[in-house]
């Protein structure tokens, strides 16, 4: 009894000593808790200093960037004025040319050129600006509107020494706005000899586009068609040049490529290994009549003259008096990017490539290839009128031709000398598989001995599978035979005779009766299989005969399409001619309402 | 289309493009003729015009 109140005396203790390591376990808990939260607390704090201390750096590098930028400004505006200050008093005399450059245009503009206005533009102007090319133009413009002919040819020679193709482009706009196209095309002459067919800019596309809207009449046109031909055998020289520019017509012809005619074909495209060539060249031929419509319908085409192209001429005479000369060039590039600096406040980067872009823009210029072909191919895209596109594509003619010349070539030699025809042919009747061997036979033969070819080919695998398919009655027979004489021995041997004989005549009734339907059903299948590959072989020599009837109509349409080759080949030299204009005398009279 | 397909057709053609230092037009587009002009014209150097007088 004492051992048992001994023992729950120490139970007691134990339990009161695990509840001790509970408490001692809550508190512990309770204490990383607490210990968790302050951590928590201590990590809000550091993000919340680090962001603090992003927001200061932030503040810091705006405060910085808002320092430099100033800074930048400050300086762009420091050099601004520094620059002007240099060009004004390097280039005063250029900007005082320019102005009176304006006022007389505008005085030519109305119709009404005063007396006063000429008289301040006397030689003097040549002397304050030693260099400038406008100023002997104008001073040669002034003498002409009063008739001072020996001042006039003085002065424009020294301009024409300055900048021949400056000179040369201002008194052709000059004229043709005063209606002297013939003296205008005089100029327009000197004009085209100052340019460098490798690299033409856009003044030369608005030229273009006036000349051939009849602009400058059609004598104008004429000489630039002479001159456009002259480029394009200076620069077709380069073997390189020249296959770039065929490879480009050879695209715009393949435009014109026709679809797949297998639809139309069905048999022979089915039969005739030959026929991805026969279509590929197809398709070839049938580009003449799109390349007929296309172009026929260019030249056939009334233009539209636009009302805008004496705008366009004049806004370039505007640039030539208002650009600045080449010795103010390199001044003028510094006080521009300057000026960029200052207009992106200070934020060098976005003026550098505001200054870039502008100078590239203005210094854009083209090859006279490119631009001749893509004024003929993609009028669009470089801007040019129906007009232009008739001028350019007449220059283009002999790389449309050689272009043209090739595609003839490649699609015709295209043709297979041997149009075939293969046939092979594979059924399955129950578990028989009939596999006819290819045949091929050729067009180039009559078609009744192809089709006889064709028939004997057809029995030659027909006649040993239908034999395949015959009963066997002999090799059925066999086993019965066998096993039945082998059970009457066995029961003769036992002494049952009777009984054996009787078994043997029963059984082989049985067996017999049962061999007779096998053999009915295969001898039905084989008359099946027999009269299917019949009429298969009839069904494979229409299609053969289908099929060289549409070849037939293959060639029929393919001579009629490859005929129109040789229009189209008149049809380049109309387009040659259609350059010059529609009539001989076209030209472009303006009224303004 | 890609963004610079999109790109391309919105440009402006070559030819029509304005060089970035373009200004304003100078003149009001009257396009008329001036009276008064001579009837020789400014010819290039190297070029000259011959006057035959009436007899």
């Amino acid at each position: 009894m004492s051992d048992v109140s001994h023992l729950q005396r120490q139970v007691r203790q134990v339990s009161s000593q695990v509840s001790d390591v509970n408490s001692l376990v809550q508190r512990a808990q309770q204490q990383l808790t607490a210990v968790s939260v302050e951590v928590g607390g201590v990590a809000a704090a550091q993000k919340e200093t680090q962001n603090e201390l992003a927001r200061l750096q932030a503040e810091l590098h705006k405060y910085f960037r808002q320092a430099e930028l100033a800074a930048n400004l400050g300086r762009a505006e420091t050099k601004f004025g520094n620059l002007q200050g240099e060009m004004e008093h390097t280039f005063g005399h250029h900007k005082r040319v320019r102005r009176t450059a304006t006022g007389l245009l505008q005085a030519f503009d109305v119709g009404l050129v005063s007396e006063d206005t000429v008289r301040s533009i006397g030689e003097e102007l040549m002397i304050d600006a030693p260099r400038y090319w406008l100023a002997p133009a104008l001073v040669g413009l002034a003498a002409w509107s009063r008739d001072d002919q020996e001042v006039c040819a003085r002065a424009i020679e020294t301009a024409f020494g300055r900048s021949p193709s400056r000179t040369a482009l201002f008194f052709t706009l000059i004229l043709r706005r005063q209606g002297r196209l013939p003296s205008a095309t005089r100029w327009l002459r000197h004009y085209l000899d100052s340019l460098s067919p490798s690299a033409l800019g856009r003044d030369f596309a608005v030229i273009l586009e006036a000349v051939a809207q009849g602009a400058f009449g059609a004598a104008a046109r004429d000489l630039v068609r002479r001159k456009m031909s002259e480029w394009a055998e200076q620069l077709g020289n380069d073997d390189n040049a020249t296959a770039t520019q065929v490879a480009r017509w050879r695209e715009e012809i393949e435009r014109y490529r026709g679809k797949s005619a297998s639809d139309d074909f069905p048999k022979l495209s089915t039969l005739s290994p030959q026929w991805p060539d026969l279509d590929r060249a197809l398709a070839g031929a049938a580009s003449q009549q799109g390349l007929l419509d296309t172009y026929r319908a260019m030249m056939a085409e009334e233009p539209k003259p636009s009302a805008r192209i004496e705008d366009a001429v004049d806004d370039i005479l505007d640039r030539l008096v208002s650009e600045y000369d080449v010795e103010e060039l390199p001044l003028k590039r510094q006080l521009d990017e300057q000026e960029a600096i200052i207009e992106s406040h200070g934020d060098l980067d976005a003026a550098k490539q505001v200054a870039e872009l502008q100078s590239a823009a203005r210094d854009e210029t083209l090859d006279y290839l490119t631009i001749q072909s893509t004024s003929a191919l993609l009028p669009d895209q470089i801007g040019v009128s129906r007009a232009t596109q008739r001028v350019a594509v007449s220059a283009c003619e002999p790389w449309l031709r050689e272009a043209h010349a090739q595609y003839t070539l490649e699609y015709r030699q295209q043709i297979p000398d041997d149009v075939r025809a293969k046939i092979s042919s594979q059924l399955t009747f129950g578990s028989s598989a009939f596999k006819m061997q290819p045949w091929e036979g050729s067009f180039i033969q009559q078609m009744p001995d192809l089709e006889r070819d064709l028939a004997r080919h057809w029995d030659r695998a027909i006649d040993p599978f239908v034999q395949s398919l015959r009963f066997d009655w002999g090799k059925a027979a066999i086993l019965p035979t066998v096993v039945l004489v082998s059970g009457f021995i066995f029961f003769a041997a036992v002494g049952a005779v009777v009984f054996g004989l009787i078994a043997a005549l029963v059984g082989g009734a049985i067996w017999g009766g049962l061999i007779w339907m096998e053999g009915e059903q295969v001898e039905k299948t084989g008359l099946q299989a027999e009269a299917a590959l019949k009429k298969a072989k009839a069904e494979s020599l229409r299609q053969l005969r289908q099929a060289g009837a549409e070849l037939t109509d293959w060639s029929t349409r393919f001579q009629t399409e490859d005929r129109k080759e040789t229009d189209v080949r008149s049809m380049f030299d109309d387009l040659r001619r259609a350059g010059g204009g529609v009539q001989p005398f076209e030209q472009r009279s303006f009224a303004q309402n | 289309m890609t963004d610079d397909q999109s790109a391309a057709d919105d440009r402006v053609p070559w030819a029509r493009q304005a060089p970035a230092a373009d200004v304003k037009p100078v003149t009001d587009r009257m396009h008329n003729l001036v009276h008064g002009l001579p009837a020789w014209d400014p010819l290039p150097p190297g070029e000259i015009l011959v006057r035959r007088p009436r007899e």
